[in-house]
């Protein structure tokens, strides 16, 4: 037998076939069970698709948006910049396909029948959205009965005018005519005046010494020995030929001279810091590089036996690296900054996180440095320092190895002692080794496409391994 | 076909060819009548094409703003909402031409502790029949899903849908049919699993 298109179910389930076609289907659905279950299926596919993505918000929505939209139309229409609603999308939530997929993971998928009404209202949602914000609902289409009431006929929008303003009431005023001045005739019409003031340039006026405008036939008109300031005052239109005199150059020599010293403003004391400067380093001696050897295979023991102490402080003021590396072909030294002035440099104001460097003007500066240990095999970067913990103390060792699923060496994880702010990362062979004050520590490893591990470790006096195993991160 | 099952706007043809008109002078009160009348078909297919609130709303107003700068463009006599919905699933198409490689938008049918969205109720008589189908719709094109929405959220018959996507009526027949066999059909991860 012969079943049925998808285009003939599909027309049927539309109500889109007439006549023989009609006919046709329904003959073959009465007796085709695989047909018919295949009509409910999509059947049933549509009526969740009507379910799942109808969305009615309701009228005060429609009406908030139609608000909105209104605004954004009619400021394009005036050429102003439509107000951005862009606090919209950040305050709602953005569920991804991810979420759905976990969600629904999550849900527990056997049906439980409808709560009562008591228990649905004692139910309360976790999230509470404003009632135009709600994220999703699922609230089925419910065909509208046709026809609908007759619209009201729309009252028509008056156009509003911006802008309309009353013409300004003109009232007359009458201005008095002025009063003659006693020494001039009085004349009509009467003609003011009109001083344009010219723009004022800035000019540097010099005290005129008055022997010298004793000689002057005309005094110049700005000879009030006003102070040496640069002032706005209008250049005098006249030069008295005097200037260019010699009696004129001496004078002005001795008016020179007699100008004020040029006042220097004290530059502040700048806070002088010690200057580290690279200086190459000398050959390593011989115990250090039998301490190399040592830490190369079994060094945790023989580390402990020979009670190295984990901790390094820099005096001489040398920066002290990791044993097992390379080491650096430079050394910092750090060098006194020397106070030429009186006071000694007011200490700056140093953000939180640069406290533990304090600048010791008078001491021997020491460089903070991590308490750093010399590690099994190498490359053990202590990343930072806490402050809470003591780091003269006779600290443990903590060592380890992180693996993968495989049994592969993790290279370049961060391992963490979150309570301690100490870090250190792996090398090639995924081994780590930091020290840390005794106790029970809660130990994280991270490593890129891995997921976060964490451990307990109890820490004593003696030095720890530990074996972490990674999973891929999912 | 049933044309009274559509869920449609009601306008009378010469109101709404007056208002077109009117819109098309420029007159403003006459475009927000035109969007009021067609606003629930208009938001319910935008959010069919987006699945999310937020960006319903700016391709709501996006589109708006589209139809008032190119009123003049629409042809004397031609219905308003077709026109608009063109304009939506242009739109549509450049977002999600823009979102290429972006993870896509569903709906989740349940909130995060497992009950509905809409009334609290817990239990979902098929939750995975519904997530396996919001995948499928969201993996659909623009075009699927706008015929989709048409379809069977605003029960428009087909020659309406014909017209709205400009394409030939048996096309858009065939195309329904096809895009429900694809929903029904198992996601390629399901295949694969």
């Amino acid at each position: 037998m012969r079943h049925l298109t998808v285009q003939q179910i599909s027309a049927s389930l539309d109500g889109a076939l007439v006549g023989v076609s009609l006919e046709l289907v329904v003959r073959h659905l009465a007796t085709c069970r695989e047909c018919r279950a295949r009509h409910a299926r999509l059947s049933k596919q549509d009526d969740t698709l009507r379910h799942l993505l109808a969305w009615d918000p309701g009228a005060e929505y429609f009406e908030d948006a139609s608000i909105r939209l209104e605004t954004i139309l009619d400021a394009q229409s005036r050429g102003v910049a439509p107000p951005r609603i862009a606090e919209l999308e950040a305050h709602l939530p953005r569920v991804t396909l991810d979420e759905v997929l976990r969600a629904a993971q999550a849900a527990t998928v056997t049906p439980c029948p409808a709560p009562s009404a008591e228990a649905a209202s004692s139910e309360k949602p976790t999230m509470q959205f404003p009632s135009w914000m709600q994220p999703e609902t699922n609230r089925p289409v419910t065909p509208r009965p046709l026809p609908r009431e007759p619209r009201k006929p729309t009252t028509p929008i008056e156009p509003v005018v911006l802008g309309r303003k009353e013409p300004p009431v003109m009232t007359p005023v009458i201005i008095p005519e002025p009063e003659p001045v006693a020494q001039v005739a009085p004349v009509a019409p009467v003609i003011v005046p009109v001083i344009v003031p010219e723009p004022e340039p800035i000019a540097l006026v010099m005290p005129v010494p008055a022997p010298i405008a004793a000689r002057t036939p005309e005094p110049v008109p700005t000879t009030e020995a006003p102070p040496i300031v640069a002032r706005r005052r209008a250049l005098p239109r006249w030069v008295p030929p005097m200037a260019f005199t010699a009696a004129g150059i001496t004078a002005l020599l001795a008016a020179l001279s007699a100008l004020p010293p040029v006042i220097r403003i004290p530059e502040p004391e700048l806070p002088r810091f010690p200057r580290i400067e690279l200086v190459k380093r000398q050959p390593t001696p011989a115990p250090e590089t039998s301490l190399k050897v040592a830490a190369t295979e079994q060094a945790t023991s023989r580390l402990t036996a020979n009670a190295v102490p984990p901790v390094a402080v820099a005096t001489p003021p040398t920066l002290v690296e990791p044993a097992g590396s390379e080491p650096e072909p430079f050394e910092a030294v750090v060098h006194e900054p020397s106070h030429t002035g009186g006071k000694p440099p007011t200490p700056m104001a140093m953000p939180a996180a640069r406290q533990t460097t304090p600048a010791r003007p008078t001491s021997a500066p020491v460089l903070p440095v991590a308490p750093v240990v010399p590690a099994a095999t190498s490359p053990v970067e202590p990343t930072t320092t806490t402050s809470d913990v003591d780091p003269a103390a006779d600290w443990p060792l903590l060592c380890g190895e992180v693996l993968d699923d495989t049994g592969a060496p993790v290279a370049g994880a961060r391992v963490l002692l979150a309570d301690l702010d100490l870090g250190a990362r792996t090398d090639k062979r995924g081994r780590f080794c930091l020290a840390a004050p005794p106790g029970d520590r809660t130990l994280s490893v991270v490593a890129l496409g891995f997921a976060a591990a964490r451990q307990v470790v109890s820490l004593g006096t003696q030095t720890l391994e530990v074996r972490i195993a990674l999973h891929p991160a999912p | 076909m049933d044309a009274r099952a559509t869920q449609g706007p009601w306008m009378e043809h010469g109101r709404e060819a007056a208002l077109v008109l009117a819109a098309r002078r420029g007159e403003l009160p006459a475009l927000f009548e035109l969007l009021r009348a067609f606003q629930l078909p208009l938001w319910r297919v935008c959010f069919a094409l987006t699945r999310h609130r937020g960006e319903c709303e700016l391709l709501v107003q996006e589109t708006a703003r589209r139809a008032q700068k190119n009123i003049k463009q629409l042809p004397e006599g031609q219905s308003f909402l077709p026109w608009v919905l063109r304009l939506a699933r242009i739109l549509a198409l450049t977002e999600a031409r823009r979102r290429a490689g972006e993870p896509r938008t569903a709906v989740a049918a349940l909130r995060p502790d497992g009950t509905r969205w809409e009334d609290g109720t817990r239990g979902v008589i098929d939750l995975a029949f519904e997530q396996r189908l919001l995948t499928a719709f969201a993996a659909l094109s623009v075009d699927e899903q706008l015929l989709l929405a048409l379809r069977l959220f605003e029960r428009m018959p087909y020659a309406e849908i014909a017209n709205a996507l400009e394409q030939p009526l048996t096309a858009t027949m065939h195309r329904i049919a096809m895009v429900r066999e694809r929903l029904e059909q198992p996601t390629p991860g399901e295949a694969a699993a």
